[in-house]
């Protein structure tokens, strides 16, 4: 007994680290880099940013769901990136604010533009790449 | 970049250290140890409090740490400078003297924070920017200030979860970025992995202050280090990590008050207790237990509780107005639910308990396998002929915060199976440390399994 009482510390070590171990080899036989969804958004943002004027602190989001009849869902991930990648300027979901960044996916922008005209009047749109947009509401 | 990030940490360690040095005098060299550890997170708060009050004065905050960077690295020369022949005195006679079995056992520890080390690089090279809450709750923050200027409070308007989260992560990460006049992720990375490799640090700091032995800190850091569970929630770079360190350090002052008595001790723990509130809700919750337990140590030690309180007044200085005129309500409490409804739904409950227990064991880097060890170890070793005081009052705060964190489960506006199921791994998390500390200061140590006979009194006189 007092031979398992004496060895035991180091047993538990040795499971402690065989179990870390193991874990982290698992780790590394599974890495994919393409769980990662920030950096690439990052690109994204970083050219949403050049494309907001510098006094700009608070814009609005658009997104492929807000488009009449579309079938796209709602993507809370996205908007959160957007967020992360264009602070400070504060993202509000909608319409309001004067300038506007819409995050269209695939949708055309030849069906986008009707609806914007309905929906805010005179604007200017720059694209930006990968279904991004940022739109100057001059009405507002 | 991650080096510099490192380095843009020093003077902040520095810092801590001359505060810390300043009340605790003590220059013994397991306290010091004990300093050595404690001196980054405790600097790195004092900062982000005084950073808060500098920003929210419509300051610049690359100016305050330019200040505070200078003036921290001219009083340490100046302070080096002054007692330089005790200083190169001490070094002259210092000896390290280790055992084989000291060697071994750190030995051992040093493998557990390689591969520590190599699980968090592994994590951090899939997700740079950490995980959800890193960039959505807490970096994202830290870039309102940063890149913001005055218009930093923007982030309290931000449309998610938990906008009133204190600021300690986000000021500590852009003023690390102030100092390196860029922003890198690497700033937040290294944060993370500085306080996981503390916590550490502390927890054998703790013990061998306590226990006098290397073998019984070593194997208590160990188990902390081999959970895979730590490595992956701190390179995550979310605030549980440096909110588990701030229980471990708060909590772990009382048994080393309790052991020495030295008044400077609850100034200390009253501090960083505060400093866990600055960090995350969930602190404040531990800043009412710790109060508690100081309270009961008051009863027949009064000025022990007055110091406790006092070392809370600079964190409470910053969190009240923080939460009463910048930070929005928090939506937990928002909303008109009735609580004593929630409260007295058993359905809630069975949920709550059905989730636990199903992702506990299912969780990634398994931290059963470790739980079961040490259930075991604790069975076969039992408890040590020289057990150190404050075993009762640490498990009373890691109580009370448990219960606090199954109440909010309870009450939850969220679904309780789901918020059980992503939090559960990191409310584990911070009392782990905590927990750990109680049970190696009950336990018997290596060194009292070896023999019969009084070894490891011999040995504890001899460190």
């Amino acid at each position: 007994m007092r031979l398992i009482k004496r060895g035991f510390p180091y047993l538990l070590a040795l499971v402690a680290l065989l179990a870390s171990g193991s874990h982290l080899q698992h780790t590394i036989l599974f890495f994919d880099p393409a769980n990662d969804m920030v950096s690439g958004w990052e690109e994204h943002t970083k050219l949403i940013r050049g494309a907001l004027p510098a006094d700009v602190y608070e814009a609005g989001y658009l997104e492929e769901a807000d488009l009449p009849d579309s079938p796209a869902l709602h993507d809370p991930a996205e908007f959160f990136l957007t967020q992360y990648g264009i602070a400070p300027v504060v993202l509000v979901e909608g319409f309001g604010p004067e300038w506007i960044i819409g995050n269209f996916g695939g949708a055309s922008i030849v069906s986008i533009e009707p609806w914007l005209k309905e929906q805010i009047g005179e604007y200017t749109i720059q694209n930006l790449g990968f279904g991004i947009y940022v739109i100057h509401d001059i009405e507002n | 970049m991650l080096l510099l990030s490192f380095l843009a940490l020093l003077p902040r360690c520095v810092l801590g250290f001359l505060l810390i040095h300043r009340i605790w005098r003590s220059a013994d060299t397991k306290d010091l140890l004990i300093k050595a550890f404690l001196a980054g997170p405790a600097g790195i708060g004092i900062s982000s409090l005084a950073g808060f009050f500098w920003i929210w004065a419509g300051l610049d905050l690359r100016l305050y740490m330019f200040f505070e960077s200078i003036g921290t690295l001219l009083l340490l020369a100046a302070l080096l400078w002054r007692h330089k022949v005790a200083l190169l005195e001490r070094l002259r006679q210092a000896r390290l003297s280790l055992s084989k079995v000291d060697s071994l056992w750190l030995g051992i520890l040093a493998l557990a924070l390689l591969i520590f080390a190599g699980e968090s690089w592994n994590y951090q090279l899939q997700f740079p920017h950490g995980a959800w809450d890193a960039w959505n709750h807490w970096n994202v923050v830290a870039r309102f200030i940063y890149r913001g200027g005055s218009h930093w409070t923007g982030t309290f308007l931000r449309t998610g979860d938990h906008p009133d989260y204190p600021l300690l992560l986000a000021i500590s990460n852009a003023d690390t970025w102030e100092l390196l006049s860029r922003e890198t992720i690497r700033a937040p990375l290294t944060f993370a992995f500085f306080f996981g490799m503390c916590q550490a640090g502390l927890l054998f700091g703790l013990i061998y202050k306590l226990s006098s032995q290397i073998p019984h800190a070593a194997l208590a850091a160990t188990l902390v280090l081999a959970h895979a569970l730590l490595a992956i929630w701190t390179t995550a770079m979310y605030a549980d990590t440096p909110l588990a360190f701030y229980f471990l350090a708060s909590g772990g002052f009382t048994p080393l008050y309790l052991a020495g008595r030295d008044k400077s001790l609850p100034i200390l723990a009253g501090f960083i207790a505060g400093l866990a509130a600055w960090t995350k809700n969930e602190g404040l919750v531990f800043v009412i237990s710790s109060t508690l337990v100081w309270l009961w140590i008051g009863r027949t030690e009064k000025m022990a509780f007055r110091y406790f309180l006092l070392g809370l007044v600079l964190p409470v200085l910053a969190i009240v107005p923080f939460k009463l005129f910048l930070a929005p309500d928090n939506d937990i409490f928002t909303g008109s639910r009735d609580l004593i409804a929630l409260l007295l739904e058993p359905a809630r409950y069975r949920a709550i308990l059905t989730s636990s227990v199903s992702t506990f064991q299912h969780m990634d880097g398994s931290p059963v396998i470790i739980l079961i060890g040490i259930l075991v170890y604790g069975i076969i070793a039992g408890k040590t002929h020289r057990p150190a005081r404050g075993f009762a009052e640490i498990i009373f705060i890691v109580l009370v915060q448990w219960i606090a964190y199954f109440v909010i489960f309870v009450i939850t506006p969220l679904s309780p199976g789901w918020h059980v199921q992503s939090s559960i791994g990191r409310l584990y998390l911070h009392m782990m440390p905590l927990l750990m500390l109680a049970f190696f200061l009950w336990i018997k140590s290596p060194l009292e399994l070896r023999s019969a006979n009084d070894a490891a009194d011999t040995y504890a006189s001899r460190h």
